[in-house]
């Protein structure tokens, strides 16, 4: 009879690791996990512990998104959140460089008709764009590790922000929250220690593109409406961008992989936008209707793909 | 190459080692510095033989328990003998400093 130790072992192996790893694995793992576990006390009373939770959780990754070694399955998955992951960080990179020009073309801040020094909360806010920039200038320069680290800080950063923010946007605050840990989680699930470095010159120039355009839509907004600052590149720019992709995606007949990452990003997009139009009372609603259809298309083709995978890509 | 990777390939270089076999070896080779949990030393194995440079070997049960064997291949032999190459330059040119400097 097996102790409640090895009952505990397994229910862990079963929640992290894929069904396909498993039935390769666990009865080996268990056999090694149980070898120097030998106390009667330990076996009735004892858990696997944080550490071997932790080293289980990171073969999960390695496995559950996986670059080579696995079923195709595994791999397509692995190459979609590594898309996701790259993906969100152009779309972090479009925010904040809207966010950054803003807080630098009116800086130092005025209040009351007078020039005051920043605000804890504009530097914070500063703070937070900068370290995005650079996060994504590191991870294009191949620099992984340390834009994993760049962008976690940024997440507790932006956890942070939330302490400024007012009832009336606090739910605007916590549903932007939501790309931004999409972004985090895919990175760190997506690039761990066998996946393989994206095609980095490709992102560089994704990257630039996206720095430049971000500009651009502020820089259009401060020609036509000097005094009015509208977060163009949250409300409309990155939607649309995302529904032209999505669009393009479909009728060139992609690949599952990037129907999956864009498909995802829609979705997650939607709250926000939504609350955008919640709140401002912008008349978006064709941009809604286009991000959900698209959405929605490019899931049914990329699952549909995904259970029948073909060759998978490298993002 | 990893220090775990390392001794993973150093414990298997003597002979082919079942899991629990590795983990004992890697301990006693860093002289308790490194004790590999189970998870981590799958994700090292799966590496391995992804690159070819390990393979499994043969099959035992022990205790009522599965023990699965690993073993280099000729690939790994050429991969851990390059890192030994490479890892005593290294040593060579710091231990040549430190005698420079009188503190070796």
């Amino acid at each position: 009879m097996s102790s409640r130790l090895e009952n505990r072992y397994r229910g862990l192996l079963r929640v992290v690791l894929p069904g396909w790893y498993r039935a390769e694995r666990e009865e080996e793992m268990v056999g090694l996990f149980l070898a120097d576990r030998t106390d009667d006390l330990d076996l009735e009373h004892g858990w696997p512990g944080w550490g071997e939770t932790g080293a289980t959780i990171a073969l999960g990754a390695r496995t559950r998104f996986a670059a080579s070694g696995a079923p195709a399955r595994a791999v397509m998955v692995g190459d979609a959140v590594r898309l996701i992951a790259m993906i969100g960080v152009l779309v972090q990179v479009a925010y904040a460089v809207q966010g950054a020009m803003s807080a630098l073309l009116w800086w130092p801040p005025i209040e009351g008709g007078t020039r005051t020094g920043a605000s804890p909360f504009t530097v914070l806010v500063l703070a937070t764009d900068l370290t995005v920039l650079v996060a994504a200038v590191a991870l294009v320069l191949g620099f992984r590790g340390a834009g994993k680290v760049l962008l976690a800080l940024v997440a507790v950063l932006h956890l942070a922000r939330l302490t400024g923010a007012d009832p009336y946007t606090l739910p605007l605050s916590l549903f932007w929250q939501v790309p931004l840990w999409l972004t985090c989680t895919a990175l760190l699930a997506g690039f761990h220690g066998d996946a393989p470095t994206p095609a980095l010159g490709r992102w560089r120039w994704a990257l630039a593109a996206t720095v430049l355009g971000s500009a651009a839509v502020l820089g259009a907004n401060v020609l036509l409406s000097p005094y009015v600052i509208v977060p163009l590149a949250a409300m409309a720019a990155v939607p649309a961008a995302a529904v032209v992709a999505g669009l393009v995606h479909l009728l060139r007949r992609g690949g599952g992989v990037g129907a999956i990452a864009i498909g995802v990003w829609l979705a997650a997009l939607l709250p926000v936008e939504l609350l955008y139009v919640f709140l401002s009372g912008a008349n978006f609603g064709v941009l809604v209707a286009a991000m959900a259809a698209t959405a929605a298309a490019l899931l049914v083709v990329g699952l549909r793909e995904i259970r029948r995978p073909a060759a998978a890509v490298t993002p | 190459m990893t220090e775990q990777t390392f001794l993973v390939l150093t414990a298997l270089a003597e002979e082919p080692l079942h899991g629990y076999a590795i983990v004992q070896a890697v301990d006693a080779l860093s002289e308790g510095r490194m004790k590999l949990r189970v998870g981590t030393l799958y994700g090292v194995l799966d590496r391995l033989v992804a690159d070819g440079f390990a393979e499994r070997d043969r099959e035992e049960v022990h205790q009522g328990r599965l023990r699965r064997y690993y073993k280099l291949t000729d690939s790994g032999v050429r991969a851990l003998s390059a890192e030994v190459v490479r890892l005593s330059a290294n040593v060579r040119a710091a231990s040549f400093v430190l005698k420079a400097r009188g503190a070796l």
